[in-house]
């Protein structure tokens, strides 16, 4: 799915989380500092994306997690579906080293991210792809791909099924 | 009951700017801040949740719903399309 030189691999101890910098502070100090200790707890899963050629360097990524999207109780109106909430897979925190921005990595990190998604979900269920965009910027990203407004926040979703025909219908 | 202080030292253009965000926003200072402040922070808790919980009103959530159930899976264009450039 990624084509060389660049390959996204499950984060490890020998990747150097310190050198990245994607631009947004946020996202470095999640990486720097989170991410390790959770990721051992098993309670996140990031991927990174790494050169062939320099191992231990990162040069994107990104983390799959699971959510549940919950109807709020503000009103008495009568239950359609068969539960009150829906399994969601979010695509989190999807970065890109400032060395390496504008080339099209960011494409390639959420095309693995949906793959890997639309995988995982004919296992475990899940009915929604979400994103949260930390900006206008990020949000014009995401629409690009067909994420459309949740519409009561700044996420934006995917239905699994539609990621999933589009994968297949790709193949 | 708002009883608790919090005392916080901040650069002097910081403290300006927040002045005039509030003032812009049409609330005193002490006001913006504890509408902005709390605001954030639960978006930080938030995204540290390991399993998130999307909290949707009733409308979007069944709207979402009727569209999950309601119709079979079709083809994104515009997914499709970055796909191929992807993978070619």
């Amino acid at each position: 799915m990624i084509p060389e030189p660049f390959r996204a691999e499950p984060l490890g101890k020998h990747h150097d989380r310190a050198a990245f910098s994607c631009g947004v502070t946020e996202l470095d100090t999640y990486l720097q500092r989170y991410v390790g200790r959770n990721q051992r707890r098993n309670l996140i899963r990031r991927f990174v994306l790494i050169k062939p050629d320099e191992l231990q360097r990162i040069v994107g990524c990104s983390t799959l997690s699971n959510a549940t999207a919950i109807r709020d109780h503000d009103e008495d109106a009568p239950l359609m579906s068969p539960y009150p909430e829906i399994p969601a897979l979010p695509i989190g925190r999807l970065a890109v080293d400032r060395s390496v921005q504008g080339k099209g990595w960011g494409r390639r990190l959420l095309m693995h991210a949906l793959e890997r998604a639309a995988r995982l979900s004919k296992e475990s269920a899940s009915a929604l792809g979400l994103v949260d965009p930390v900006d206008v910027r990020a949000a014009t990203f995401y629409a690009r791909y067909g994420f459309r407004p949740l519409a009561s926040d700044r996420r934006m979703y995917l239905p699994m099924k539609d990621i999933r025909a589009t994968f297949a219908d790709a193949r | 009951m708002k009883n608790a202080r919090l005392d916080v030292r901040l650069a002097p253009e910081h403290k300006k700017l927040i002045e005039e965000a509030a003032r812009l926003s049409g609330a005193t200072t002490s006001a913006f801040m504890q509408m902005t402040l709390p605001e954030r922070a639960r978006a930080v808790v938030r995204e540290h949740q390991a399993v998130e919980r999307v909290v949707l009103p009733s409308a979007t959530f069944d709207r979402l719903w009727r569209e999950l159930d309601g119709r079979p899976a079709k083809v994104v264009p515009e997914l499709l399309t970055q796909l191929r450039k992807t993978r070619s």
